[in-house]
């Protein structure tokens, strides 16, 4: 009888037991990671405000390359942007600055402004936040360079000896599924 | 159909390294405990298993979840799956063990050793699911910004092996059985990536918001003998002439402290394989702070910040690959034990009838299990059993586990004897049977022996 019983348990280990499990439902997969992370900083000073034959530079401008959305994925995936600026500046100048995303055509498919404000004379800070969306703004994936151009008001006194820092993040929010 | 497909995916899914036979330690009644503890007080003069049959053994467990966890008919499959990640820490980790006895044949010699030797193949992997990777991967960075990412935990690990053995089983004096295996590994296919290290992980930054740090990384991908246009024949070329060998050791011991009390002990696969054929290995080492472009808006150049950066990148995190020969240190197992004789035989005339070694017909015991693991945990176990001879011919185990994969599984062995032939059945986990898709452990196994009592 208790060969019979013992027999009856080992046996259940091929005669076991499942509850009905559903694996299509990860057709239903999806996620919504967000990626987050650097994307560029600026120090400006006054050399960088005086060209080479001395005299005093109104715009500056320079170029970035930013190849995320060269990834089909990336581009299909995405949500929405949050790109964060933040300033500060101790030159009593305004330093009006924008930031064009350009696509591989070098057609313009964004743009901001970011108005930095000149000291007073205490250290001006702040900080923007700008929203893309891929409903609003459908065109944003295609961006491939962030073109940046800063134009330096003018005022009667030389180009002081102080510095403008400016740092950007972005935060991309994705759908996987 | 659904509940084959489950057993496969337990076992095929859960991948590992050596195993916590639980149920075979300490389990002298059974014909092929030699393999568990070399040193065991062996009762048998002969052993010859049936070619394929001496002993099979698989398992699958998974520390982190369930299938149903994930798979439960109804509910919102990403809200399983979060509470999933979200459950999951570093350690965590899936496992899968295959063993199949080729052969098993041993004899008494004349200075009452018990001599065997035979053959068996073996089939491991074992990758960990590291609950903070796994959160990066479905969250981002973003929620977990400033957590520590480390490499320690990410080790993966797959082989397949064929063991050729001569052992020895010897009892010393009255209170001591001692035993050794020598082991010739052939490794038939073997892809890792373990003791990774480096951390990846965010900081506050000085010049940007942040600085994103991947620091002291060492990673390192090594295979032998994968083959994805491999056809029959040279799986079966591999079998017989396999290039990657490798030593390895059994030890054991068994000591009777009193007469009901004995002790034992048994380190098991002390040894590597060195793996010479078809080599693939990638290596990835360095460090990288990335901190964004920094702008410097020059007056009459141009640079090219984006490639810079990828430059730097590529400059500092080397990626190579290589074909050298490189070892696989085999997964050395550590078992204790600890038996305690409850009921004496209450006939002794009937010694001979249930062909005892001892005198007792029932006992309490415990067995200690550790195995070394490439990363930040043990693998490690421990049982309370109770085991019961009823007679010569039908003996049983019963034990109570707590091991990584839970706290409360009970187990059930038994032997059975018919003239020579004896049957071994065996399953852990057995409550996990109700509902194999809620368990996170089952192990079967099975043998079919021919032996012949002293």
């Amino acid at each position: 009888m208790r060969i019979i019983l013992f027999l009856s348990v080992i046996l259940m280990t091929f005669f076991s037991c499942t509850k009905n499990l559903d694996f299509d439902q990860t057709r239903d997969f999806e996620a919504f990671p967000v990626i987050e992370g650097d994307m560029f900083y600026m120090d400006i000073y006054s050399t960088n405000l005086i060209d080479s034959q001395g005299n005093f530079r109104q715009f500056i401008s320079d170029t970035l390359d930013f190849s995320i959305f060269n990834d089909a994925e990336a581009r299909n995936n995405f949500l929405q942007a949050e790109i964060f600026i933040k300033y500060s500046n101790s030159f009593q100048r305004r330093f009006f600055t924008q930031v064009f995303y350009i696509d591989e055509n070098h057609q313009i498919v964004e743009q901001d402004t970011l108005d930095v404000q000149p000291a007073s004379p205490a250290i001006v800070e702040g900080e923007n936040i700008y929203e893309y969306t891929k409903s609003l703004n459908p065109n944003f994936v295609n961006f491939r360079k962030i073109v940046l151009k800063i134009e330096v008001s003018p005022t009667d006194i030389p180009v002081e000896d102080k510095h403008l820092h400016i740092q950007s993040k972005g935060k991309f929010y994705l759908r996987i599924h | 159909m659904k509940k084959i497909a489950i057993v496969i995916l337990l076992l095929i899914s859960y991948k590992g390294f050596g195993q916590f036979h639980v149920l075979e330690y300490d389990f002298n009644s059974y014909a092929q405990s030699l393999q568990f503890n070399p040193g065991t007080n062996y009762p048998y003069e002969k052993l010859f298993s049936l070619p394929l049959l001496g002993q099979t053994y698989v398992f699958g467990g998974n520390t982190g979840f369930s299938l149903a966890d994930l798979f439960s008919e109804g509910g919102n499959y990403n809200e399983k799956l979060t509470r999933v990640a979200s459950n999951l820490k570093n350690t965590d980790f899936v496992n899968a063990h295959y063993h199949q006895e080729i052969f098993t044949y041993g004899w008494t010699d004349d200075l009452e050793r018990f001599k065997y030797f035979g053959m068996y193949w073996e089939f491991d992997h074992f990758n960990t699911i590291p609950g903070s990777f796994v959160r990066l991967g479905l969250e981002g960075n973003s929620p977990h910004l400033f957590d520590i990412y480390d490499a320690r935990y990410i080790s993966t690990r797959s082989e397949f092996v064929q063991t050729m053995y001569y052992g020895m089983n010897k009892q010393a004096n009255w209170q001591l059985n001692v035993g050794y295996r020598i082991k010739l590994y052939s490794g038939i296919a073997n892809a890792q990536s373990i003791n990774n290290q480096g951390t990846f992980y965010t900081t506050e930054g000085q010049n940007n918001y942040y600085e994103h740090h991947l620091e002291n990384v060492n990673l390192g991908f090594y295979s032998s003998s994968f083959d994805e246009n491999a056809e029959i024949s040279d799986i079966i070329n591999k079998f017989l002439f396999s290039k990657n060998f490798g030593p390895g050791l059994d030890l054991g011991l068994t000591y009777k402290y009193t007469d009901r009390l004995q002790l034992s002990a048994a380190v098991l696969d002390l040894g590597f394989i060195y793996y010479t054929s078809n080599i693939r290995n990638y290596t990835v080492k360095g460090s990288y702070v990335y901190e964004g472009a920094n702008i410097q808006f020059p007056e009459n150049s141009f640079i090219d910040y984006w490639k810079d950066i990828k430059d730097s990148f590529n400059e500092q995190i080397q990626v190579g690959e290589n074909k050298k020969n490189y070892i696989s240190w085999r997964p050395t197992s550590v078992y204790v034990g600890l038996k305690y004789g409850l009921e004496d035989l209450k006939h002794p005339e009937c010694k001979d009838f249930l062909n005892l070694k001892d005198e007792y017909t029932s006992f309490l015991g415990f067995t200690g299990f550790y195995q070394y693991r490439p990363f930040k945990s043990v693998y490690w176990g421990t049982s309370l059993y109770y085991q019961k001879k009823w007679s010569k011919y039908f003996q049983t185990k019963f034990n109570l586990t707590a091991d990584n994969f839970g706290f409360a599984s009970v187990g059930a062995a038994m032997v059975l004897n018919i003239k020579r032939l004896q049957l071994y059945l065996a399953a852990d986990n057995l409550i996990g049977l109700s509902d194999l898709s809620a368990s996170k452990k089952q192990s079967v196994s099975l043998g079919l022996n021919i032996i012949k009592f002293k």
